[in-house]
């Protein structure tokens, strides 16, 4: 899968620079955020990596080929591309707009149809229901999914999202949100998402890279940007994601205690448990997760089962505050996050969290 | 009396409507390869725009009687002087300019961002064209089109001044013969043949896109 590397790019426009000697590397598998105020050049350089605008100067690669060598028209139909919801042809039924890049592709029409339905399930949208409608007949949640899966179509390595979510009323941009992560934790594309919410930067973006009048500030994994801004640019624009609420909206799978260790229940009773240095067991009998058990306390009981603790799960993409909130209302010392397959990610108790937050306040 | 008019003359008025829808269709297709060619061909260049928008609108300012009259001039060296081919030239001419101007209009109206998602999927410029633009841009070039074919379908009368024939016939010939009956039979039918002309373009345009209606479609089927 790609990786993509702007080196020394500047794009002018007469006087005025948009992008200034931009130098970034974007790593693969990854969402990286194209973050800043309106006018920093975000947007701009999206479109330089499919070469809707073209440098002034620098170079970009993708996978070590440099792009200004290949044919614009197949770089873009190998590249996703969703836009704000305005990007749906409304002309063409979700079928349609699914198809365009296949169809460009010269599949025939029983792939494409086949395709559309198999993206549809994907988006958690009725194929039946939805492949004939025009997007006028679709909520804005609706068609922003449909625009995800049309860019998916093709099935590209590479996501370019301009500010996909930007025109969606909050509600429906933060169940946008989690559904857009759950995907991306299935389908591990290389995303290039520009957006200015730093709200939104922070629960999407593995990575940050951060903009202010054509210059890259900062570029960095979002934790490590937010613990250590590089300059007062940057502390202020995080400012309000430094803040208790906004650190409580970030992604649980960022936090997670990893010191544990996976054995079955037979395994734990037959001794395994005293053995391992990890201070916590997860006890786990094929998918079934069935508890927890604190090494400390194995060595005091007599009976190993009467050490397992009740827990709660929670979805690795679930936010700390909705961690907090289940725990304190079943009253659970521990909850188990894990991942949508099920995987076991990690631990978090509400100690854990205040600490986390208190590290990210200073 | 009008009624009686037309059980007479029945087959003269078949005969006469025929050529007449003939003679516009010729002129408004003509005028809308022209007109379409020249509206996509300037589309994107001010300048060019400005000309060819300005030179059919100088044309579109000629009296009509006038430009019948010049074309009989201007043709006969060809031999063409009267007849269909003046009459048809005459009303394509006048056509060409709500078609190019709504065509003009029409790929310049539609939204930015709709053009940019298509190059950016990959779409070349004449796929972005074909695919979004001239799509999108449907209902303003065909409203320009039908306007066009109703303005034939009036200005058609003065055909038959220069032997062009058409239901002109009727109006002029009965007037010459103070012939009320006459000039009220070929008024009317002019008239029928206007609102005709208008409905069936309409219903042709709601077929040519399937989902012109977007949404709609669906609730009516």
């Amino acid at each position: 899968m790609p990786v993509i590397e702007l080196r020394e790019v500047t794009k002018r426009y007469g006087d005025k620079t948009a992008v200034d000697r931009l130098t970034l590397t974007i790593p693969d598998h990854a969402v990286t955020i194209l973050l800043g105020p309106s006018g920093c050049g975000k947007t701009t350089t999206l479109k330089m990596i499919n070469r809707l605008i073209e440098p002034t100067s620098g170079d970009i690669r993708i996978d070590g080929r440099s792009i200004a060598a290949m044919e614009p028209i197949a770089l873009r139909r190998s590249i996703g591309y969703v836009i704000q919801e305005t990007g749906l042809f409304p002309h063409y039924t979700v079928e349609g707009n699914i198809g365009v890049v296949p169809r460009l592709l010269g599949w025939d029409r029983k792939r494409i149809r086949a395709r559309a339905e198999e993206l549809l399930e994907l988006v958690n949208l009725k194929a039946v229901e939805y492949l004939d409608r025009y997007p006028n007949e679709l909520s804005g949640g609706e068609r922003q999914r449909v625009g995800v899966a049309r860019a998916l179509a093709a099935d590209p390595g590479i996501l370019l999202m301009d500010e996909p979510f930007g025109a969606i009323d909050p509600i429906n941009r933060r169940s946008l949100q989690d559904f857009f992560l759950g995907l991306q934790s299935d389908l591990h594309r290389t995303v290039v998402f520009v957006t200015h919410d730093i709200g939104e930067a922070v629960k999407l973006g593995d990575n940050i890279a951060i903009m202010r009048d054509g210059h890259l500030v900062q570029m960095d994994a979002t934790h490590e940007l937010l613990e250590h801004p590089a300059d007062a640019f940057v502390t202020e624009l995080l400012g309000a994601t430094r803040s208790a609420e906004q650190l409580l909206l970030s992604r649980a799978a960022r936090y997670v205690d990893t010191a544990f260790v996976v054995m079955s229940t037979e395994q734990m009773r037959r001794g395994g448990g005293s053995s391992g240095n990890a201070p916590l067991i997860v006890l786990r009998d094929g998918d079934t997760i069935k508890g927890y058990v604190e090494q400390g306390q194995l060595v005091t009981c007599d009976d190993p089962d009467e050490a397992i603790c009740a827990f709660e799960t929670v979805s690795g993409n679930g936010t700390l505050l909705e961690v907090v909130r289940t725990l304190l209302e079943s009253g659970r010392k521990r909850a188990i996050v894990v991942d949508p397959d099920g995987g076991v990610l990690g631990t978090l108790s509400v100690p854990m969290i205040v600490r986390i937050m208190e590290g990210g306040l200073q | 009396m009008t009624g009686t008019f037309i059980a007479g003359y029945w087959a003269e008025l078949v005969r006469r409507t025929l050529q007449h829808v003939v003679m516009v269709a010729a002129a408004t297709m003509l005028a809308t390869v022209i007109g379409l060619v020249l509206g996509i061909s300037i589309s994107g260049h001010e300048r060019a725009a400005r000309w060819v928008i300005g030179i059919a609108s100088v044309l579109f300012t000629i009296p009509s009687l006038a430009l019948f009259a010049l074309l009989v001039v201007a043709l006969a060296p060809i031999g063409q002087g009267t007849g269909n081919v003046p009459a048809v030239t005459a009303l394509t001419l006048y056509s060409i300019l709500p078609i190019v101007r709504n065509t003009w209009v029409a790929l310049r109206q539609v939204d930015p961002s709709m053009v940019q998602v298509a190059q950016g999927m990959g779409m070349t410029s004449r796929q972005a064209l074909l695919r979004v633009k001239l799509p999108l841009g449907l209902p303003m070039i065909m409203a320009g089109i039908r306007h066009a074919a109703v303005m034939d379908v009036g200005m058609g009368t003065i055909a038959t001044l220069i032997g062009g024939g058409g239901l002109g016939y009727f109006v002029f010939e009965g007037i010459a013969r103070a012939d009320r009956s006459m000039v009220l039979a070929g008024t009317i039918v002019i008239a029928l043949l206007g609102l005709g002309v208008n409905a069936a373009l309409l219903e042709a345009e709601n077929r040519l896109v399937p989902g012109r209606h977007y949404g709609r479609r669906r609730a009516r089927d």
